[in-house]
């Protein structure tokens, strides 16, 4: 078996996109409690303590601000609190709309921390090659460049700071004036220069027809398991969506229904879903655990 | 067995009066290893290129290379492609992807290779090169070196049967490049390939060459084993017997039999020989002048400690220096020991956390504006400091004063640097050695009393490191002291007048070239390495051979003659002419934007609805208020007078159809496609999963975009073009991203879209949001981002190009704001809300669109700004690659 990480990225993106898109589709509180609980957790595991400060700085306005939206222009439901004084009413069906919508948000934004963790941009790269190879080159070679021109603004600031042309002195218009021509350098300097890429990419084939892609991935058995649990239950969870066995609906009445016999079905199948990258995480700390004493 | 037969190869570039190389005849046998020297210009490059045909430049050839016996325009694209590897000068630039396991298989995938075989050539190359170490690296964390030699290992896992290598070490320091020379000896002694090398080094490439290749002004002069090339360049006096490796100029100014020894090894024996038979020791060296450094001191460090990161090691550990007024000290030392720190500590780029830096007896710290007169740095890369058009405006953007005073000093400078002849070229059309010159020139032009310079002889060919050391000179003699950080031990030996290792954080010894480099033994000269044990006191060529009672020889080339009249200030940016007329479809228009302005504005206030403007939009509300401002800008389109600033060649816009066939399925799946899906949504997801059906909608418009890109079968050389700019835009999203909304990105993008035309723009836009969010976070977002970015810039391609908006700076700008606020802006904001909000109504769609409109006004002004001072120098340097290199 394999960890999240070492996933095939086809597998991994799999995941995801099922993952973040029942989170969207769901609105039952059970089916958010849990994938915002399993994103959370997911999250915690992957980035550390630091999940818990972007969590709070970042995921909590957000969910404030969405919930807080949501009654002043949502006026559906039947129990009116109070009246807004331009005569719209507050409802606590919207109120509690508002809060599910924020949980919503705050599970996308969670698993989308976790996929930025595990997609990392080769796996994309190689992605993408599969399907189109010059846009995947594209991408990895942006990539590329976006580090070294960084590292080229940092030599030619300092360069031209050594000239008197300095960003943190003179007035406004002059600081203005300098940081508008170090783009200027850094635009001519890698102009310039993208033709010796250019011609090592044909010195070295590229433009041949019957181009191969290359990668350092490959399919193994762990991640054909995991595809078949990854199928399994996305399909199921997707037939509960489609047949409505786990619906909510908040107008005109708060109504959620799921003791049903699909309704269980479909929310242990998401479930399974949420919880797998933890599954095998936790499974791999006792693996190597009982290797290691071996060693 | 022969390889490669030239047979009279001559050719000549376009609009050029003489060949570049002329009447080349060749033969280069398999497993040669061949050396082709000469000086900068003299046609190395050209020949070598011309025998890759995929690199060929353009022009007008005669006579014929045959490769395998088989003329070389016969070989397939695939097996010149695969035979013939080729490395370039640039370590950096020719580095294709993003790591090092894909560069290394870069090749091997245009060639088509399954993915298994690819692996085992990928990891087999990986262990003969030893960067297993660094397999999964990214290709930005290696050293210049390691890179170099990453071009080398993915050139050579194609199992090439002849690398072509042009001044592959041009830009590394001596260390890279002797490990880069073995790596190449260790290829053609043990695969047999065989190697075309151009090269400046010749202490080094010399004694691995099998033939020896010396080339001038386009024709080879000599071809043969080095010795014999020693022989032929003494007796005919040429000067790159200068550039020869030190026992070889040493044996020709005293023996005369022609058996030159090439490598030190030779030439210890010859010379320990020599000085026994003629009975010469030391005391026969001249002694040269005492040295007597000026009494003031010009730089001093006190007990300076330095370190990066506060929890790094310490670089510099309390080091002191003194450096007298007038010196030319060198700083030397193996790789990272922090020379290049010291020179940053004495520039003020970093500052000591203990310890002081003393100018001029003054604390650096105080000194108001130190790189007004006191300190000058050239730095490592001389193109860090180009931006103009010409030389000449690049000099002239350095002066404060005024005009006639300006081209005084540019005239007085220009010809201490010998750049006089330059001063209307472009500076990325200059060779290397003239960039620098030029780079030195605009230092000079502040008039520094100190000069600080790193690595400064890097690429230099042997001549101009002559001239460059030259011009050090007449600058040290006028007061002016110079600190140069270098590895090159010969040019300091000969140069300076102090040496200074830094080993350890800290001045390990410093003195006298003669007493600093007769000391050592291993980093020394080769001149001392050779003579050590008979002349113990000997560190220069000319020691010995004045010791040995020869004569110095050096063949001086003639100057290239400054002609005089070249400095004036024709060069200077002519504007081009500004024509006022209206065209009467754009008055008429405009008017009609105007009155549709007006009224919509009247509207705003309660005035009579009689246009029933109302019926389309509700009065006052904030849709009204954008199609006023939209109106507005429309007005104030049409009234803009024209002014291209690009004059539009017809033959090089891009002329050739897409294939209706195509265009009909792509309109066709954009027509079917998007419908169904709102329908699909409607029906089965109950018309409320908005992002889900808005997703769809926008991946199909965004599919075709790519699906055509892909088809059309991108040029190198468009591909790398795209890259860049995607990269510029999300390096200047980056380097702004402290200020929130205030970015340089849209501008950038509708630059590429006004320059390149509408798919490329949306190419532009799309991947710019896409690679951009590696660096900020994917989301949700992205697909919404990727499409209003690629919306804006097909629009700025659609509008610019077909001649819908003239290409002035004002419509630029006004294009630019309203698509970054009424494009971008709407698109975005719509995108959160119905990301966010799984039930979103018409109320909260006009709020969130309001609530954004702050922050997409900072955004549009950012975008306006950008456009209005980069627009205008941007596109002219895209239309110069355009032109010059022909793209598109």
């Amino acid at each position: 078996m394999k960890t999240f990480r070492t996933t095939h990225p086809a597998v991994s993106l799999l995941y995801f996109l099922c993952v973040t898109g029942f989170s969207m589709f769901f609105m039952h509180p059970v089916c958010l409690g849990v994938s915002f609980v399993c994103g959370f957790l997911f999250s915690l595991f992957l980035k550390g303590k630091s999940a818990i400060r972007t969590n709070l700085f970042y995921i909590l306005p957000l969910m404030l601000v969405t919930a807080a939206v949501n009654p002043l222009f949502n006026h559906q439901g039947i129990t009116v609190l109070t009246y807004f004084p331009n005569g719209n009413p507050l409802t606590l069906e919207s109120i509690i709309y508002g809060g599910f919508a924020a949980l919503m948000l705050a599970s996308v934004i969670c698993w989308f921390s976790c996929f930025n963790v595990i997609m990392t941009s080769d796996k994309i790269v190689y992605l993408f090659g599969k399907l189109s190879p010059s846009l995947s080159l594209i991408f990895s070679m942006t990539l590329r460049f976006v580090p070294r021109f960084f590292e080229q603004l940092k030599e030619i600031t300092a360069a031209r700071r050594c000239i008197g042309k300095n960003l943190s002195e003179g007035g406004l218009a002059t600081r203005i004036k300098n940081a508008l021509s170090l783009l200027s350098v850094l635009v001519s300097r890698s102009l310039e220069n993208s033709i010796d890429t250019a011609d090592s990419m044909k010195a070295r084939g590229y433009g041949l027809s019957g181009r191969s892609v290359f990668s350092l991935f490959s399919f193994a058995k762990g991640d054909a398991i995991l595809l078949c649990i990854i199928l399994a239950t996305g399909l199921t969870t997707l037939w509960g969506a489609l047949s409505a066995s786990v619906s909510a609906s908040f107008f005109p009445m708060i109504d959620f229904s799921f003791i049903t016999q699909n309704g269980i079905i479909t929310l242990s199948a998401y479930t399974i879903l949420c919880s797998l990258p933890l599954i095998l995480e936790i499974w791999e700390v006792f693996r190597w655990n009982s290797l290691k004493s071996k060693i | 067995m022969e390889l490669f037969k030239i047979e009279n190869l001559s050719f000549t570039y376009p609009n050029e009066a003489s060949p570049a190389v002329e009447n080349i005849s060749l033969t280069v046998n398999r497993g040669d290893f061949v050396t082709i020297c000469g000086r900068s210009g003299c046609g190395k490059t050209t020949l070598l290129r011309l025998l890759k045909p995929a690199l060929a430049p353009f022009g007008t050839v005669s006579g014929q290379v045959f490769f395998e016996g088989k003329p070389l325009d016969s070989l397939s694209q695939t097996e010149q492609t695969e035979k013939i590897g080729f490395v370039l000068q640039s370590p950096e630039s020719q580095l294709v992807t993003d790591k090092v396991w894909h560069e290394l298989a870069f090749g091997l995938e245009s060639l088509g290779i399954p993915s298994g075989e690819i692996r085992s050539r990928v990891a087999e190359t990986a262990a003969f090169f030893g960067i297993e170490d660094s397999f999964h690296a990214k290709t930005s964390d290696l050293s210049g070196g390691q890179k170099q030699l990453l071009n080398l290992a993915s050139v050579s896992a194609m199992h090439p049967s002849v690398l072509i290598l042009d001044e592959p070490t041009g830009q590394l320091d001596p260390i890279a490049a002797s490990e880069f020379l073995r790596a190449l000896e260790k290829i053609n002694r043990e695969l047999g390939t065989t190697v075309i090398l151009s090269e400046h080094r010749l202490e080094e490439a010399l004694p691995l060459s099998t033939k020896t290749v010396v080339m001038d002004k386009g024709r080879i002069i000599a071809c043969s084993t080095p010795q014999e090339i020693g022989k032929y360049l003494l007796q005919n006096e040429h000067p790159m017997f200068d550039a020869l490796p030190a026992p070889m100029r040493i044996y020709g100014a005293t023996e005369t039999d022609g058996r030159f020894p090439v490598t030190v090894r030779d030439g210890r024996i010859w010379l320990e020989k020599y000085t026994k038979d003629n009975n010469i020791t030391n005391c026969c060296i001249p002694k040269s002048p005492d040295y007597a450094p000026s009494p003031s001191t010009a730089i001093e460090l006190k007990e300076v400690c330095f370190r990066y990161k506060k929890n790094s090691p310490d670089i510099i550990n309390s080091l002191s220096l003194k450096i007298q007024k007038g010196e030319h000290f060198a700083l030397l030392g193996g790789n990272g020991v922090g020379k290049t720190t010291i020179l940053s500590l004495i520039s003020g780029l970093n500052k000591p956390y203990s310890g002081t830096v003393l100018i001029n007896g003054k604390k650096l710290s105080q000194i108001r504006n130190p790189y007004q007169g006191i300190l000058g740095v050239l730095p490592q890369n001389p193109q860090s400091l180009f931006a103009k058009k010409t030389v000449y405006l690049e000099l002239w953007e350095m002066l404060d004063t005024s005009n006639a005073e300006k081209e005084q000093k540019i005239h007085e400078i220009s010809r201490l640097c010998n750049i006089s002849h330059l001063l209307d070229r472009h500076p990325y059309d200059l060779s290397g050695g003239e960039q620098q010159r030029t780079a030195l020139a605009k230092i000079l032009l502040l008039s520094p009393e100190i000069l600080l310079l790193d690595e400064p002889t890097k690429g230099m060919d042997s001549e101009f490191k002559k001239e460059f050391a030259h011009i050090i000179k007449s600058l040290t003699n006028r007061g002016v002291t110079v600190v140069t950080v270098s590895h090159d031990i010969e040019f300091c030996a000969e140069h300076a007048s102090r040496c200074a290792i830094v080993f350890d954080g800290r001045i390990a010894f410093s003195g006298t070239p003669r007493e600093f480099f007769s000391g050592n033994r291993f980093y020394t000269t080769s001149t001392h390495r050779m003579a050590a044990d008979c002349l113990s006191d000997a560190i220069l060529p000319k020691d010995v051979i004045l010791a040995c009672g020869g004569k110095e020889k050096t063949f001086n080339t003639q100057k290239n003659a400054p002609c005089e009249t070249d400095i004036c200030p024709k060069s200077t940016s002519q504007k081009p002419a500004f024509s006022k007329k209206i065209s009467p479809t754009r008055l008429v228009s405009g008017i009609i934007f105007g009155v549709l302005f007006l009224l919509t504005f009247l509207t705003q206030f309660g005035a009579p609805d009689f246009l029933r403007i109302s019926s389309f939009v509700p009065t006052g509300s904030l849709g009204h208020q954008l199609l006023t401002l939209a109106l507005a800008g429309g007005a104030l389109l049409c009234f803009v007078p024209k002014k291209h600033y690009i004059p539009l060649n017809a033959d090089l816009t891009d002329r050739r159809k897409k294939s209706p066939v195509h265009t009909i399925l792509t309109l066709a799946f954009i027509l079917i496609a998007i419908p169904l899906t709102v329908l699909g949504g409607w029906l089965f997801l109950d018309d409320k999963k908005y992002y889900l059906i808005s997703l769809l909608v926008i991946l199909e418009t965004i599919i075709p975009f790519f699906v055509s890109f892909e088809e059309k079968k991108p040029s190198a050389r468009k591909i790398v073009l795209i890259c860049v700019l995607c990269a510029i835009s999300i390096v200047g999203r980056l380097a702004f991203s402290a200020v929130p909304q205030f970015k340089p990105m849209v501008a950038i993008i509708i630059i590429s879209g006004v320059c390149f035309g509408g798919e490329t723009g949306f190419l532009v836009g799309a991947t710019t949001g896409f690679v951009s969010n590696f660096f900020f976070g994917q989301g949700p977002w992205t697909p919404w981002q990727m499409f209003a970015l690629g919306i804006v810039g097909f629009l700025s391609g659609v509008l610019f190009r077909k001649g819908l908006l003239k290409r002035t700076r004002l419509a630029l700008c006004i294009f630019g704001f309203l698509s970054t606020l009424l494009v971008y802006g709407i698109i975005m904001n719509v995108s959160s809300l119905i990301l966010w909000q799984p039930e979103p109504t018409l109320e909260m769609l006009v709020s969130s669109i309001a609530l954004g409109i702050p922050y997409d006004l900072i955004h549009g002004a950012s975008t306006l700004f950008f456009l209005w001072f980069l627009a205008e120098p941007m596109l002219d340097k895209l239309e110069r690659i355009r032109t010059k290199y022909g793209i598109f």
